[in-house]
């Protein structure tokens, strides 16, 4: 009886105990989700409040650059020159409106210029004189007077910043003509366009504004009214936020009085600019939630459970994923900058900071323009923004300028991102240093050409020390002449100042005769022009010769430059001839009507060296194994429609196939050892590459071997090799 | 195209209607070439085939489906490399030399008009306004006038700065001193030989007490040396720069000012002169902004 007792108690109690562990499993999960929310809310918060510290910093990179412009403009010569003129007693009728309409147009200029997303950055920009009078703006206005500002300090040098009106803020600079002040630069800025333009776009739920000096300047929500209590509660130091407002700072038609909102406010230290961000907040749960949630989870507990746990799993694997692709953007080695569709950078990597010595903060809002090294031209960029808004990734080499003004080389890939519906919504550009690749390239190529000259110098000397023989002995012959004739034309002067008394002029001619005779004028007379001939000949040899070395070994600085190549090639084998001359002859049969073509006139110079004594050595190798007759080495230069041609010709043995494919290969040589480095032919190929020109061998063996080097005309050369 | 097919019709209407006159544009349609006298002067031509009479007398060979052919000449030989006729100089006017044959078909550089060349070219509607002021280095003791009444008035005020001051003008151009009677006025003439470009300079090099220049070359030297020269009035009333025709080119002249007020009137030739002198509209409103030349 007690056991059946026991047994109904027990069924009896089963559906409450159920119940309360569903109620209890309900409320846990209430708790955590009620917990979880809070937690989410806090980070969103976070994220906001963050999210203002960025846009802030956006809107005074923004007033700087402007600042910037300001100044720069305040110096132009253009807009003193009004007050120049003016001061020089000149009238409007008689130049001094020019000053005024060249003013105008530089306004103009800076006003079409400056654009961000398509809009003016400018809502105006004016020239006054010192009592704030418009002498001349554009857009332009009707003739009128400024207020200048109180605080508007006209012996700084550096733009102030103003509000002006609702809506807008104003930058103020002074001119100065020596250290007087004459006139103001203004400049006017509309805060909806700077919203617009740099804000994130608030939701419904949100708004912003923008105050200065407990005044509100801008609001991106008109119909939200800050209780006029309202920013003098707040109006210096600014409160910690985020922050709960009470209720009632903030009303409008639209809102119940007792809507609650979240404050986030930020100011950069120095600027009187602050700007508010607004959020409305919703209670996490009311009744009606609560019963529905407990509800939906009553019935799906078991359920829910799993999925939370599938959830939770997916979160953390999401979360893990997420964090792994920050982290290695953070620390790849390689350079991250991501910009949005106007081209504002939103995101640097720290490798990025290490590379170009900028912050974080100092680039955030900034355009890429401030990397700009000058050695671009405006094409180049014009190419890779086109390249990517249509949707294309742009493959190149950059050469950019660090903070401190030194610039560094990269190779970067730049390319779209796009959003789920596949719009592009931001730019991302992968790049890597490659400054220290590039200088090593150029040691080098440096070291080759050292090496080239030292190879050349031994036959240089000998080619210089022939001629310089010849002149030497030929001057002892001219100085040993030049006494003889002095002692002859002594004995004349004698003669002719002291006659022999009663000498007849038969006696004379022969006192002359004999002093002829003595100096042996017949001999010096035929020889000492001849001496003289021969000896410039020689000189001028040693001029030829020098004049070529000179050519050869002129420093290029690495420039792109019209190569005249006829001349490259005529001069690089007169310094060559030592290596040539005991084994070839050099036939030449250059194209006169050869254009000018786009190189770099050093690396070329070392390109054809490597061919010409390459040509002779293969000479000298057949003259010593098969005493054949003497070699000819044949220099010729075509011009084709997109290029032209260099073909370097010798009879020499030639080559095998299985040779013509190594020759090429680096260190690959056929020499005796110190004869050769095996690099010079794979250095060859590498600078006509790199001139965007290709170089060809046809050669079998015992049939000679012909080079054709072919080079890019100056209109085929592409907008993305550096020129320099 | 447009152009080219008004002209080509207007061409041979004339040769159907009056065979008595086929000389001028008739020749320039048979030769194939329309042959541009050009001076380098100013931004009307800078050389090397640019400037504003460059660009407006290319336009005009276009739209006659001829070629443009320019012919470099100077201020002294212009009105006879036009006309090939011998030409006396008149007491006080400048002589211009003559040359034993027609080298151009039209002078186009800034050609101002003057009564004394009127009766040797025939000038096409106006296309740029002038004057002539003087101008003197920034530190020169000669003051800018304070504009009076009228421009006579400016310009004796001017003229009473100039006792005993050299002057320094340009011989058989607008800017020649003795079209302005400044001897009169006990100025010193000089006469300078190189450039009209080469005046400014001279000045701020003390050649001279001032010298005369025309307002599009002045307002190029103010934007070249701002605030080392000054202008100090007057010297002429307003004048019109135009394009040079022999009086025996009646359809050629009659064509170009056709294809000018067609210019005029689409605003392209507005645009030309934005491009050469962009503050030339700004300064002389009046006349740019007319709605037909």
């Amino acid at each position: 009886m007690k056991r059946f007792l026991k047994r109904i108690q027990l069924e009896h109690s089963f559906p409450k105990i159920i119940i309360g562990l569903v109620a209890l499993l309900v409320a846990a999960l209430l708790s955590i989700n009620y917990l979880s929310q809070q937690r989410l809310r806090q980070i969103s918060r976070l994220q906001i409040q963050n999210l203002l510290e960025n846009e802030v910093q956006a809107v005074n990179n923004f007033l700087q650059e402007r600042s910037n412009d300001l100044y720069k403009l305040s110096l132009d010569r253009i807009l003193l020159s009004y007050f120049e003129n003016r001061a020089l007693g000149m009238s409007m009728a008689y130049g001094l409106g020019v000053s005024l309409a060249n003013t105008a147009i530089t306004l103009e200029q800076i006003y079409q210029a400056n654009t961000l997303g398509g809009q003016p950055i400018y809502a105006q920009l004016s020239l006054l004189n010192l009592q704030g009078e418009i002498l001349t703006s554009f857009p332009r206005s009707s003739p009128g007077t400024i207020t200048l500002p109180q605080g508007y300090d006209k012996s700084s040098k550096r733009p102030q910043l103003f509000p002006s009106g609702m809506g807008q803020i104003q930058l103020l600079t002074p001119l100065f003509l020596g250290t007087t002040t004459v006139g103001s630069i203004r400049a006017e800025i509309s805060l909806k366009t700077m919203a617009r333009l740099l804000l994130n776009p608030a939701s419904h739920k949100a708004f912003s504004t923008f105050s200065y000096d407990k005044k509100v300047l801008y609001s991106s929500r008109p119909e939200y009214h800050l209780s006029d209590s309202f920013l003098l509660l707040f109006s210096s130091p600014l409160p910690p936020t985020p922050l709960d407002l009470e209720l009632g700072l903030i009303h409008s038609s639209q809102q119940p009085r007792d809507t609650a909102w979240t404050m986030f406010a930020s100011q950069q230290a120095g600027s009187p600019l602050r700007l508010f961000r607004f959020e409305y907040t919703q209670a996490i749960y009311n009744t009606f939630h609560a019963l529905m949630v407990m509800g939906v989870l009553a019935l799906i507990s078991a359920g829910l459970i799993l999925g939370l746990a599938a959830l939770s799993s997916w979160q953390e694997r999401a979360f893990k994923a997420h964090r792994l692709q920050a982290t290695v953007l953070e620390q790849v080695p390689e350079t991250i900058i991501v910009t949005d569709i106007d081209g504002i950078i939103s995101y640097v990597n720290p490798a990025f900071e290490q590379t170009s010595g900028y912050a974080r903060t100092e680039v955030i809002g900034q355009r890429p323009a401030i990397f700009r090294s000058g050695l671009h031209d405006l094409a180049f960029y014009q190419d890779l923004w086109k390249t990517i808004r249509k949707g294309r990734t742009w493959s190149g080499h950059f050469s950019s300028r660090k903070k401190d003004g030194s610039i560094y080389h990269e190779d970067a890939t730049i390319a779209p991102v796009r959003d789920s519906n596949d719009r592009i919504t931001h730019f991302v550009a992968v790049k890597k240093d490659v400054t220290q690749l590039l200088e090593m390239q150029r040691q080098l190529a440096q070291g080759q050409k050292l090496e080239a000259i030292g190879r050349l110098a031994a036959g240089i000397a000998h080619e210089i020390n022939t001629p310089t023989q010849f002149v030497l002995s030929n001057t002892s012959f001219l100085e040993e002449a030049f006494q003889d004739l002095d002692t002859m034309i002594r004995g004349m002067e004698k003669l002719l100042l002291s006659p022999v008394p009663g000498a007849v002029q038969e006696q004379q001619g022969q006192a002359v005769a004999e002093l002829q005779e003595q100096a042996d004028w017949s001999f010096l007379g035929k020889e000492i022009p001849e001496a003289i001939s021969q000896s410039l000949l020689g000189l001028r040899r040693v001029a030829a010769i020098v004049s070529a070395m000179k050519r050869f070994a002129h420093p290029s600085e690495g420039n792109y430059e019209l190569t005249d190549i006829n001349q490259c090639l005529q001069s690089t084998t007169t310094v060559a001839r030592n290596e040539w001359k005991y084994v070839a002859e050099v036939a030449f049969d250059l194209d006169p009507e050869l254009p000018e073509v786009p190189g770099n006139a050093d690396e070329l110079n070392q390109v054809f060296l490597n061919i010409i004594v390459n040509a002779a050595q293969a000479l000298g190798e057949q003259e010593r194994h098969d005493h054949q007759p003497e070699g000819i080495i044949t220099i010729a230069t075509r011009t084709a429609e997109q290029e032209i041609e260099i073909i370097i010709t010798d009879n020499g043995c030639g080559m095998d196939k299985e040779l013509r494919e190594k020759i090429f290969e680096p260190f690959f040589t056929t020499k005796e050892l110190g004869q050769g480095t095996g690099q010079g032919l794979a250095i060859a190929r590498d600078v006509v590459e790199k001139h965007q020109g290709s170089i060809r061998v046809s050669s079998g063996l015992h049939q000679g071997t012909s080079v054709t080097v072919a080079l890019p005309r100056s209109g085929s050369f592409t907008d993305q090799q550096d020129l320099g | 195209m447009r152009h080219l097919l008004l002209l080509f019709s207007l061409a041979c209407f004339a040769l159907s209607t009056t065979p008595g006159l086929a000389t001028d544009l008739e020749e320039v349609l048979a030769r194939g070439g329309l042959r541009h006298l050009q001076i380098p002067y100013a931004n009307f031509n800078l050389g090397d085939n640019k400037g504003l009479s460059h660009e407006l007398m290319k336009g005009f060979a276009d739209a006659l489906g001829v070629k443009y052919v320019a012919v470099t000449t100077t201020w002294n030989k212009a009105i006879g490399d036009l006309t090939a006729s011998p030409l006396p100089g008149k007491e006080g006017t400048p002589a211009p030399a003559a040359t034993p044959r027609v080298r151009g078909d039209v002078i186009a550089s800034g050609f101002t008009i003057l009564p004394w060349r009127e009766e040797l070219v025939a000038f096409s509607l106006p296309v740029f306004p002038t004057q002539v002021w003087l101008v003197a280095a920034s530190n020169s003791p000669l003051s800018p006038i304070t504009p009076g009444a009228g421009t006579a008035q400016d310009i004796l005020q001017v003229k009473q700065l100039l006792r005993g001051k050299t002057v320094l003008g340009k011989k058989d151009t607008c800017l020649d001193p003795c079209l302005y009677e400044l001897a009169a006025v006990q100025a010193q003439v000089r006469y300078f030989s190189g450039g009209l470009n080469d005046l400014a300079p001279a000045i701020l090099r003390g050649e001279a007490d001032a010298a005369l220049l025309d307002v599009p070359d002045a307002l190029i030297a103010l934007e070249k040396w701002p605030g080392q020269i000054k202008i100090i009035g007057p010297i002429s009333p307003q004048q019109q720069m135009a394009v040079g025709f022999r009086h025996q080119s009646p359809r050629l002249r009659a064509a170009f000012n056709r294809y000018f007020t067609t210019l005029w009137q689409d605003g392209s030739y507005q645009g030309m002169v934005r491009r050469h002198y962009p503050h030339a509209a700004r300064y002389f409103p009046a006349f740019f902004a007319k709605k037909s030349p």
